[in-house]
């Protein structure tokens, strides 16, 4: 059903999740008899275009709406189905609609599916309002890692690092361990087990527990899964804050990808109509944009499906472009070949089978040219270049331990406040801790220019790690050195090392993988990295529980043998960008590492959005 | 520590002694120190926002600055910048932006 989830030669074949998450709904909705109507918190419409198509309610006879506070149900439906997560702010809206439908028509039954997991204060919320009888069924929908590509499964849960970090909500980290061990179901037992970071550990904990209820998952066979890789969000917080400089993660940054999909004022793309093989993604395309209520804005699917953007997406910037002309310019010799003296024989086969593809890959250069054009444009604004020149400072471990002039100046221009604490945050995770003097003096210069308000976030920054006072390991300039994260001599075209996704800059999980990778890597790197936050742990899952070593030993040895690509689960745990997904597919493409990666996370996140959940609680 | 931000959150002048005095408790001296701050500025907002007629409220100490300027109150600006210790370059930042932004280039020049 989702072509793009089937990458060629992927030993883990994600179609068999999409198809899981899927199955599951329709058997929802099928114990509901009668003619149904679907509501879908806003939230929730992104993710279920991740593992459904619109035709699949279409043949149903089953119609989908948005939830808004006034919702106007058509009148002969029987069953009324929300769709929602479990967020408490909702319920009233729900209780709103029971009361105002139970005039209009009586008879009629709701129900909900919550996803991932049901709440109890949801629930008891509708028991308040009084409304909890006229609901019929109220199940789950257990949709913790839902496809986005071949090689990436995310929750979708954007404020998973606040809600663990800031508000002490573990039920992310709950959610992921679920999501583990629905992935094991699926796809095999993971024999070996290695993480970092306190919060990592806690979920494989909540996994380890939940797989003991099921024997099963043990007594099988090795799984498609050869490693599973826990790593924590907290363990490298410089990372979602740099900016991005693939091809996707500036996309990203700038725009926003969500759900695979980028949104761009429609007017920048030449209105071309419907063309023959641009992927037939176009009924699904507009069936969401009439539930965001978005007609003015183009919307454009971003996976590997796409044979020009799964080239693209991981490249450093610099190098799109070129790489951008070079297509135009082989699409445009194709295309005028055929001016040339042909018989009608070739023109014909040409016409047939060749045209329509260059009609296709003419229509995607020509979108991605158009990004690539809007990109250029804000990547050459000076903001851009003097942000990314200070960052790349703070890198490097230029002076920080001073107050920077450049915050200093954007402080004073009043520039947006997320511009500044994001520079801020990476100075502080770059000197591993603020002197105490240097923190109060840029709180100091917040609060006379942005307000008392300010000391909310800051309190919400310093609860989440992201500024502290300094320890006594110097971690990341130790680490720097160790694990050599920054790069002098760097490449962005053709890049030999992962460095090249922030220019110089490796992100420290990519390396943490990458050097894991190697022949007893766990065991060199565990005394490396043993300055930085949280447990490092290992584990084994052997065929049954207590015998341990001896049969992982075997089918390490068995994979070796047969020289097929290890599979690596690479889980975050609060989220990674795409900078760091582009440096591990890096990884994956290089010969000598022969591994395939299988990426897990609670969100893609940027550095906006990253710095945006701290902030959530002030507005 | 974590309770002052749902009092904070009012916003109110009458709350940041209050607030003050927690976050004295919590032995966060400087964000005592600047609730202090804030409650001398909103007096000294009142008395200023009668005296020249503008609004002063709920700015900030950077904001209420920026406004004197651009009202010409240079002696009045010079004074909240010593009375909070405002650093010269931030001082000198603002007095640029809103000569420029009023195109004073003269006055400007004489800097």
């Amino acid at each position: 059903m989702f072509p793009h989830l089937k990458g060629h030669g992927q030993r883990v074949n994600l179609q068999l999740l999409q198809e899981a998450a899927c199955r599951e709904l329709v058997q929802q909705l099928e114990r509901i008899e009668g003619s149904k109507v679907i509501v879908l918190d806003e939230t929730m419409i992104g993710p279920l275009d991740l593992v459904t198509r619109p035709k699949l309610f279409a043949d149903r006879g089953i119609r989908l709406l948005a939830l808004k506070p006034e919702l106007h149900l058509p009148r002969e439906v029987a069953n009324v189905v929300y769709v929602m997560r479990p967020r408490v702010a909702l319920m009233e809206q729900l209780a709103a609609h029971v009361k105002a439908g139970g005039r209009a028509a009586a008879g009629r039954q709701y129900h909900i599916l919550f996803a991932p997991r049901r709440s109890c204060l949801c629930v008891s919320q509708l028991e308040v309002s009084g409304v909890l009888g006229s609901f019929g069924h109220i199940e789950e929908l257990a949709w913790n890692y839902l496809p986005l590509d071949v090689d990436l499964v995310s929750m979708e849960m954007p404020n998973a690092f606040r809600d663990v970090s800031v508000d002490g909500d573990t039920s992310s980290l709950y959610q992921a361990a679920v999501g583990l061990v629905q992935l094991q179901r699926l796809y095999g037992r993971i024999p070996k087990i290695y993480g970092k970071g306190e919060f990592a550990h806690r979920v494989w904990e909540h996994a380890k527990q939940l797989g003991r209820d099921e024997r099963t998952l043990y007594n099988g066979d090795k799984g498609v899964v050869d490693q599973l890789i826990l790593l924590d969000r907290s363990i490298d917080l410089l990372s979602p804050l740099a900016t991005q400089l693939t091809y996707e993660g500036l996309i990203d940054e700038f725009y926003g990808i969500r759900q695979n999909k980028l949104t761009l004022p429609a007017e920048n793309f030449p209105s071309d109509g419907a063309l023959p093989g641009g992927g037939g993604s176009g009924p699904r395309v507009e069936e969401s944009q009439s539930l965001l209520g978005d007609s003015e804005k183009k919307t454009i699917l971003l996976h590997s499906g796409e044979q020009l953007y799964a080239e693209l997406r991981n490249k450093h910037f610099n190098e799109v472009t070129k790489l951008l002309a070079r297509k135009a310019r082989e699409i445009h010799v194709q295309m005028h070949a055929t001016s040339q003296d042909k018989s009608v024989q070739e023109i014909k086969s040409f016409v047939e089978n060749l045209l329509p593809q260059l009609m296709a890959q003419k229509k995607a250069t020509s979108e991605h040219t158009a990004i690539a054009g809007l990109l250029h444009e804000q990547v050459n604004a000076v903001r851009f270049a003097d942000d990314l020149a200070a960052e790349q400072e703070f890198m490097v471990c230029a002076d920080i331990d001073k107050p920077s002039a450049y915050i200093e100046d954007l402080i004073a221009c009043r520039v947006e406040l997320n511009r500044v604490l994001r520079l801020i945050c990476m100075q502080c995770h770059a000197a591993s801790g603020f002197k105490e003097k240097l923190l109060n003096h840029y709180k100091r210069e917040l609060v006379h220019v942005y307000g008392l308000e300010v000391l909310l976030t800051i309190s919400n920054l310093e609860k989440s790690g992201l500024l502290h006072l300094q320890t006594e390991s110097r971690a990341y300039s130790v680490l720097r050195k160790t694990l050599h994260l920054t790069v002098d001599d760097n490449v962005e075209i053709e890049p030999k090392d992962v460095s090249y996704v922030h220019s110089f800059y490796a992100p420290l999980t990519a390396r943490v993988v990458e050097h894991s990778l190697k022949p007893l890597g766990w065991q060199t790197l565990k005394s490396q990295i043993n300055n930085l936050p949280g447990p490092t742990f290992e584990d084994f899952q052997a065929q049954l529980v207590g015998i341990g070593g001896r049969h992982t030993v075997t089918t390490v040895s068995e994979g070796s043998l047969l020289n097929v690509p290890r599979v690596v689960l690479v889980c975050f745990v609060g989220g990674c960008t795409f900078a760091e997904i582009a440096a591990l597919r890096f990884l994956a493409a290089q010969e000598d590492n022969n591994v395939e990666f299988l990426i897990a996370t609670t969100k893609v996140v940027n550095k906006h959005s990253f710095l945006a959940q701290p902030d959530e609680l002030v507005r | 520590y974590h309770f002052q931000n749902a009092i904070e959150t009012e916003g109110l002048e009458s709350n940041l002694s209050m607030i003050g005095n927690a976050y004295a408790q919590g032995r966060c001296t400087l964000e005592a120190e600047l609730c202090a701050d804030t409650s001398r500025l909103i007096k000294l907002q009142k008395t200023l926002s009668t005296k020249y007629n503008v609004s002063l409220s709920g700015l900030s100490i950077h904001e209420t600055i920026h406004e004197l300027l651009l009202i010409g109150e240079l002696k009045e600006a010079e004074r909240i910048r010593s009375d909070f210790k405002v650093p010269d370059r931030r001082f000198w930042w603002l007095r640029i932006l809103t000569l420029s932004s009023q195109h004073k280039w003269e006055e400007l020049d004489k800097l």
